[in-house]
């Protein structure tokens, strides 16, 4: 079984129509964790670690946030145990501008700007957070999904409670720790407070 | 445009109409338009709801010719929520037909002696206005459904609802769409409340047999235009990003970087914010369907398309798709995560002729001072329809956030000029405080939102790292904004493609210049967007304003904003900076 800081978690696979997989770009939305190797750059962490291409990071990610501040330079920043990232295409108004990673009304909000953080050592393995947002989750999305996305269990509960017609209609089939899932049953699995890690593939990519 | 209707609502036996010549006001469209005549006009210190007001309705520059995303509308008066000057916009139709109807601008002026309300109807073969007291406190969506039925199924309609009656200073002005719904909204500063004091409920327009507007240099305006829309289709904002969600796509990045005013700007980030975002909005429209579900747009020749139709669980019409602005003012900003109860909220506003961001932050402070729970969307319903009702509670509501912060004791009011704030804590993102501040508008979001002198490439560079700089940044966006978006009548949302493409700002300028036959540079625009600031600045100042005006909430300056525990820190001399050109 996989771990993530340290603890066991529960593996649920999911194969569904490919009109379902919008619906789970909401859980990107809220932010998965990912093991990665930190004390490394986030430019380091998304092109080598994650595959992003580095003419996707320039022209597509318009906004990047480390632990809630804009980053500027994807080379600068650094990424350590626990950093939260979220990733954004180009945002519309004025504040959308100012939001901008390394736009020029980067001085109209300073006080949120990403500075220089210190490096955790480097090699460490640890898990981070990872938000895809906007046209990111749509392009990105199903890439992140095919590969598993590490999410509580009590986010999937709410998740699989909320959309249950849909997953009904859309899951062809299904697995927890490799053991066949009826999906009729999907609504019905206590998660507790256990992580999970979540993967879903479309029947085209399959 | 070679004509300006003026309706004297006061003259002796009944409303005076009056077709005159452009005089002083030729090569205005818009707020350059909207601006100049009240600034000229209108005496400042009159009552913004007394016979001296005037409310001047004025389409764009390029509004009634085909010119993509020309379609805004401007209003302006003195306002009756902030005291001062008020330019407020809205997109719909009938900003295109009165442009092809060619007026340049609506004056409505003086006041009728008695209590009686009138309609307005306007075509080719001239104006028409008739009293008709069955209209009052009609919704906007039955009064548009009545004007339908009365003059024919093409016609469109500026309308007030009861809260414009009942000239609240949070009431707007209705623009119907292009499926003749009044959703589209001159909200801000209580334009509504100034069109019931002249007694027009409607303006009803019908513009068969006109044609569009012809450009002084067709062929140029043909060639800059396909440039224009080719920029603008491209571009990953307006080609994308809006088609897509809407703005509400702002909902979770304004979040993130923990400048989402939540629960009357206690804290910058709402934990509900991912289910009331553009993300999710998108998906449930398209799980819903319907027609023009999760794009569509507010006029005809818009080509970003950010708008959308929200219909209900059981696929009934409810609303356009909530805006950013007012999922936020209605939805984090009251502790509230249920989409469609902001929606119907939205639609409650609409049909009231309400301001959302108004209303929203209006509520939110009402929560706040004890009347609801953050958070309780049925109270919120209930506060909105008290409102629409005219109950004592809803008439102080709906008389906006710094009389309901007034009246319930409640310190943080987030207001400048008593017109509440936008959805994006300044304190968080410190240079749209300075534009909250500074604007002659009142606190908006608006009033600073195109492009800089850094890339129309004139009047010097500026350096964006340095507090100077963000003063000018400031300045020249506010300066920008009003000739090149509120005065030309384009949507605010080309400010991206014209920031980023500079072949899409040269077909901009292009396009002004082979329709008006023209030849200005980006140093004529310049000096006329200060131009229209400076008779701004001027009015208010006439009005009694002063620096102290230009100030946020004292309680910016000291409340720390969670997460990033930050305060307003620009002081009151470098905003004093920002008008000094």
């Amino acid at each position: 079984m996989e771990k993530i800081d340290g603890i066991p978690i529960a593996r649920l696979s999911l194969i569904v129509k490919a009109e379902l997989v919008p619906i789970f770009f909401q859980l990107l939305g809220q932010g998965f964790k990912v093991n990665a190797q930190i004390g490394c750059s986030v430019k380091e962490l998304l092109c080598n670690q994650l595959g992003i291409h580095e003419d996707y990071l320039t022209e597509r990610i318009q906004t990047i946030f480390l632990n809630a501040k804009v980053v500027d330079d994807v080379k600068s920043a650094n990424v350590n145990e626990g950093s939260i990232l979220a990733l954004s295409g180009a945002m519309p108004g004025l504040v959308g501008a100012i939001l901008r990673s390394g736009g020029i009304y980067a001085g109209m909000r300073s006080q949120i700007s990403h500075k220089e953080n210190k490096l955790s050592p480097q090699g460490q393995t640890a898990p981070i957070t990872l938000k895809l947002l906007n046209l990111i989750v749509k392009e990105l999305g199903p890439i992140f999904l095919q590969r598993g996305i590490c999410i509580k269990g009590q986010t999937l509960q709410e998740f699989t409670k909320r959309y249950a017609e849909e997953l009904s209609a859309g899951c062809l089939s299904g697995d927890i720790n490799g053991k066949p899932l009826d999906i009729v049953n999907l609504q019905g699995v206590d998660w507790g407070a256990d992580q999970v890690l979540l993967q879903v593939s479309s029947e085209q990519a399959t | 445009m070679d004509k300006i209707l003026r309706i004297n609502m006061g003259a002796v036996g009944g409303p005076e109409i009056k077709t005159e010549g452009l005089g002083d006001y030729a090569g205005l469209g818009g707020r350059a338009m909207t601006s100049a005549i009240v600034a000229k006009e209108v005496p400042p210190l009159c009552h913004p709801l007394g016979e001296d007001n005037k409310l001047v309705i004025a389409p764009g520059l390029l509004s009634g010719s085909v010119a993509a995303m020309s379609g805004r509308i401007s209003v302006g008066c003195k306002s009756p929520l902030t005291g001062g000057i008020k330019e407020a916009n809205s997109g719909g139709q009938p900003s295109q037909m009165l442009g092809r109807l060619g007026y340049a601008a609506i004056i409505l002026e003086g006041k009728p002696k008695a209590k009686t309300l009138y309609k307005i109807f306007i075509n080719k073969d001239g104006v028409d206005i008739k009293e008709d007291n069955s209209l009052c406190m009609l919704g906007n969506y039955d009064l548009v459904d009545k004007m339908k039925a009365e003059y024919g199924e093409k016609v469109h309609c500026i309308s007030i609802g009861p809260a414009g009656e009942m000239k609240m200073s949070a009431a707007s002005i209705a623009f119907t769409d292009m499926e003749q719904r009044p959703t589209r909204h001159a909200g801000r500063g209580g334009v509504g409340a100034v069109m019931g004091a002249k007694g027009v409920k409607v303006i009803v327009i019908d513009d068969a047999g006109t044609a569009a507007r012809t450009p002084a240099d067709p062929e140029k305006f043909k060639a800059a235009n396909k440039e224009w829309v080719a920029g603008l289709r491209k571009h990953p904002v307006t080609g994308e990003a809006l088609p897509t969600y809407g703005t509400n796509v702002l909902t979770n990045v304004i979040n993130e970087a923990g400048a989402y005013p939540t629960r009357n700007f206690s804290i910058g980030q709402y934990e509900g914010a991912s289910k009331i975002s553009g993300e999710s909005q998108a998906d449930l429209e398209n799980a819903r369907g319907g027609e023009g579900s999760a794009t569509h747009g507010c006029h005809r020749g818009c080509v970003i398309r950010c708008s959308g139709t929200f219909y209900d669980k059981n696929g009934r019409f409810l609303t356009k798709q909530v805006e950013y602005e007012t999922m936020w003012a209605h939805g984090g900003n009251c502790g509230i995560d249920d989409i469609d109860a902001i929606a119907q909220i939205d639609r409650l506003d609409d049909d009231f002729g309400i301001d959302t961001i108004e209303m929203g932050a209006t509520i939110a402070v009402a929560m706040e001072g004890g009347v609801a729970k953050f958070g309780d969307a049925e109270a919120a319903i209930n506060l909105v329809k008290e409102v629409g009702q005219g109950t004592p509670l809803g008439r102080i509501l709906g008389n906006g956030a710094a009389v309901t912060g007034q009246v319930f004791g409640v310190e943080r009011v987030p207001v400048v000029k008593k017109q509440s704030m936008p959805a994006y804590d300044p304190r968080a993102v410190m240079g749209i405080g300075v534009t909250y501040a500074t604007t002659p508008m009142g606190a908006d979001h608006t009033a600073g939102y195109a492009v800089t002198a850094n890339i129309m490439g004139v009047g010097g560079s500026v350096d964006p790292l340095k507090p100077e700089g963000q003063m000018e940044l400031a300045r020249n966006l506010q300066i920008a904004t009003a000739i090149l978006t509120d005065s030309t009548g384009m949507c605010l949302f080309i400010a991206f493609a014209i920031l980023d493409q500079p072949d899409t700002f040269q077909a901009l300028v292009d396009l002004i210049n082979a329709f008006t036959g023209e030849s200005f540079t980006g140093d004529d625009l310049m000096a006329q967007g200060k131009a229209i600031l400076k008779c701004e600045r001027d009015f208010n100042f006439r009005a009694g304003f002063t620096a102290k005006d230009d100030r946020l909430p004292e309680y910016f300056k000291k409340e720390p904003l969670a997460p990033h525990n930050v305060t307003f820190q620009v002081s009151d001399e470098d905003l004093d900076e920002v008008y000094n050109f």
